[in-house]
């Protein structure tokens, strides 16, 4: 029993290190179960001169609800987007259930992924933005249409469908054939879960999302949120300022400061006792702002 | 082609080119001042001054500019207004562009902040002191690059004078291209002389207007 | 001789009508292909591309800043020089389209530059493809606010097609001038012909109003 048990282990530390692409005879069955969804190893990222992220690791686990909180401008959303794609990475990789994001290995060298790659890793990611990003010349329907039948190439009666059954979920089937600007805040924010749902994406990821919401507005998005940690299976990353939400959501806590993560752990140790000096001030600025 | 073909035909094009820029330029002072007038009565509060600001500027921008050009050149004689080419190219040219200028200046001016009228309400300027203190001088900063535009425009439609028998820059290459039969040369000579004019004389000249404008207290005001 | 003689009017207007007709037609034709060529210009500018853009972008800049007229006579004159003989009507809407072709683009591009750039990050978080995400995602919000941007062109366009009579193409200004010379009299065809002009502009601005309001409210842009 203590042999493949340690074999299994060599295997998981070795994996991700690049060396490991050129052997092709590691067996890869085992990993999937251990292995986490979600990996970036020594990520980096600058614009111009200045750093955002620093040799940044993070490990997300199959299922895992992370939550980042953190100062602005301490590159907290910048992890969301890299893993989204939209920002280039200057040095490290991201790893997606196996494989590198944004490069292949080609004869034992990593170069730079095709789109066709870059499309097929991006489709197990799912993404809901602080300003929604809705298309505001198709209904909410259209909306979680058009991704599932362009993309992957859905009946559109079966698109429509899901579509239905999405906005249902997040209580909006009354509203299926409203354009954006009919919607409030948090209906338009509901609809866009919805959309990034609709591509059945394993790891979704949440930007600020209730950061543009007027208050009252905040709780019908978070309960949406909830509901889905809780009835389906799905790795979720959130950017987010509700330490509340956090403390009673997540299954852990990021704190992020000046491009790094300078403390994280289960949220009632990091929010309730925190042990850095940086977390501790922010936490209580952020309880002073709120209170 | 022959040597005394290709120098007479070269001092022809450079003369067009002179032709050109002195009609670019009186047309353009026409328009300027034109402009302003027409710009200023179109945002007056007396009625007649403003409809008479409107009809000008949808006489000028709605018929075309070539009509108004012949109507200055063919019709005026017969009424024994006798203009010569160059002032109809000029004045024809000058006003035409004046119209579309008018709708520029009454555009910045309504685009100049509204806390600007209320604060000069409040310290009870008079309407003209307002306009020449306060307004214009935003307002002009906010015109400059549309107004750069539209004097390339102008100094582009200078080429229409070819048709009142002024041998300007378009006119000159035409004829020396039909003398010596080799147009590629002369047309694209001259299609490269319009756009040197326009990007090294123009469009620098708007900008460094832009830059004068831009300093001192009109940059703390609008920025 | 008096200042203004009705009949003349009514012995000019076979005259413009013929010549409105041609007017129209190239109009028409020419604004067909600025409106294709604009936005073929305005996608190759967006192009990944530095060196493509960069050469877009010149040659617009380039046909911008060149007389319409000239242009025209380049074309028309050029061809033949080397055996290649296009004629006037061909020469003519091909050049005005192409010419106003740059403008549109410029509207065009300014049209696109305005769409949110959420709507690609979007795209991109949905995974849509390139083409999907210009067609169905960036056009369709890019194009209805340009709509009376475009529609100022339209009109200016068709005011400058007397350009035209310089390949002897019979345009309406043309046909005024020619009644105006065979009858020694310019007055009323003249001005009958600015009046088309006026009355043509303020109609076509109405249209273009309208298909922008309309645009508008079928895509619930605001």
């Amino acid at each position: 029993m203590n042999e493949p048990r340690i074999r299994f282990e060599n295997i998981a530390k070795r994996y991700g290190a690049l060396t490991v692409l050129d052997n092709p005879d590691i067996p890869c069955n085992g990993k999937v179960m251990n292995e986490p969804i979600v990996r970036f190893e020594n990520v980096t990222k600058r614009y111009g001169a200045l750093t955002v992220l620093n040799e940044l690791n993070l490990s997300i686990a199959r299922n895992e609800k992370v939550c980042i909180i953190g100062p602005s401008g301490s590159g907290k959303t910048t992890v969301l987007r890299m893993l989204m794609t939209l920002e280039r990475i200057n040095g490290g990789v991201i790893w997606v259930d196996g494989e590198p994001l944004t490069h292949v290995q080609k004869r034992g060298q990593m170069v730079l992924a095709s789109d066709r790659h870059l499309r097929r890793v991006r489709g197990k990611i799912g993404m809901v933005f602080q300003h929604f990003n809705l298309f505001p010349h198709m209904t909410a329907l259209q909306n979680c249409m058009e991704a599932p039948v362009s993309v992957l190439g859905l009946p559109k009666k079966d698109a429509e469908a899901r579509a239905a059954e999405l906005l249902e979920m997040v209580g909006l089937s009354g509203k299926k054939n409203h354009f954006p600007i009919q919607l409030s805040g948090g209906q338009k924010q509901r609809v866009a879960i919805a959309r990034a749902l609709a591509m059945r994406p394993k790891v979704m990821l949440f930007d600020e999302v209730t950061s543009a919401l007027d208050p009252e507005l905040i709780g019908e998005v978070l309960s949406v949120i909830r509901k889905l940690g809780a009835e389906h299976d799905l790795t979720m990353l959130m950017v987010t300022h509700q330490m509340g939400f956090a403390k009673e959501f997540s299954d852990r806590v990021c704190f992020f400061y000046d491009g790094k993560i300078i403390e994280q752990g289960p949220p009632d140790q990091l929010l309730g006792n925190p042990q850095n000096e940086r977390t501790r001030q922010f936490l209580s600025a952020v309880l002073e702002a709120n209170s | 082609m022959n040597e005394f073909a290709l120098g007479f035909s070269v001092a022809a094009l450079v003369k067009g080119a002179l032709t050109t820029l002195v009609v670019t330029f009186g047309a353009s002072v026409v328009s300027i001042v034109l402009g302003l007038i027409a710009g200023l009565l179109r945002v007056s509060p007396l009625w007649p001054l403003r409809w008479f600001a409107v009809g000008y500027i949808e006489f000028f921008r709605g018929t075309s500019l070539l009509v108004q050009v012949y109507l200055l050149f063919f019709v005026l004689p017969i009424f024994g207004v006798a203009l010569a080419p160059w002032t109809v190219a000029i004045f024809g040219i000058g006003m035409n562009v004046s119209a579309y200028g008018a709708e520029l200046v009454r555009a910045a001016i309504q685009a100049v902040d509204r806390g600007q009228y209320e604060a000069s309400i409040a310290l009870n300027f008079r309407r003209l002191t307002m306009m020449r203190r306060i307004v214009l001088p935003q307002a002009v900063r906010i015109m400059l690059p549309p107004w750069g535009n539209l004097l390339i425009e102008l100094f582009k439609s200078t080429s229409l004078i070819f048709f009142i028998t002024i041998t300007e820059l378009t006119a000159a290459s035409k004829l020396a291209a039909d003398a010596t039969g080799n147009y590629l040369l002369f047309f694209a000579v001259a299609l490269f002389g319009y756009y040197v004019i326009a990007r090294a004389l123009i469009t620098p000249f708007v900008r460094w207007l832009e830059r004068r404008l831009s300093s001192g207290f009109v940059r703390q005001v609008l920025s | 001789m008096s200042i203004w003689d009705w009949s003349y009017v009514w012995e000019a207007l076979p005259y413009l009508y013929r010549g409105a007709i041609v007017t129209v037609q190239a109009t028409l034709l020419g604004f067909a292909i600025a409106l294709v060529l604009g936005l073929v210009f305005a996608l190759i500018r967006q192009s990944p591309n530095r060196y493509v853009s960069i050469a877009v972008t010149e040659i617009v800049e380039f046909i911008r800043s060149t007389p319409l007229l000239l242009q025209v006579f380049f074309v028309y004159f050029v061809g033949p020089q080397f055996g290649i003989v296009i004629p006037a009507w061909t020469a003519g809407i091909g050049v005005l389209g192409i010419h106003y072709a740059a403008y549109c683009s410029e509207v065009y591009r300014a049209g696109i530059l305005a769409v949110e750039e959420g709507q690609w990050e979007a795209c991109t978080a949905l995974n849509l493809s390139r083409q999907r995400t210009w067609r169905a995602i960036i056009l369709p919000q890019a194009i209805p606010p340009i709509v009376p941007g475009l529609g100022n062109y339209f009109v200016g366009m068709f005011k400058e097609t007397p350009i035209l009579a310089a390949i002897a193409i019979l345009e309406m200004l043309q046909q005024a001038k020619n009644f105006g010379a065979e009858h020694y009299r310019y007055t009323e065809a003249i001005i009958m012909a600015g009046f088309f002009f006026l009355v043509f502009s303020l109609v076509a601005s109405a249209i273009v109003q309208s298909v922008s309001l309309w645009l508008n409210r079928r895509y619930h842009l605001q």
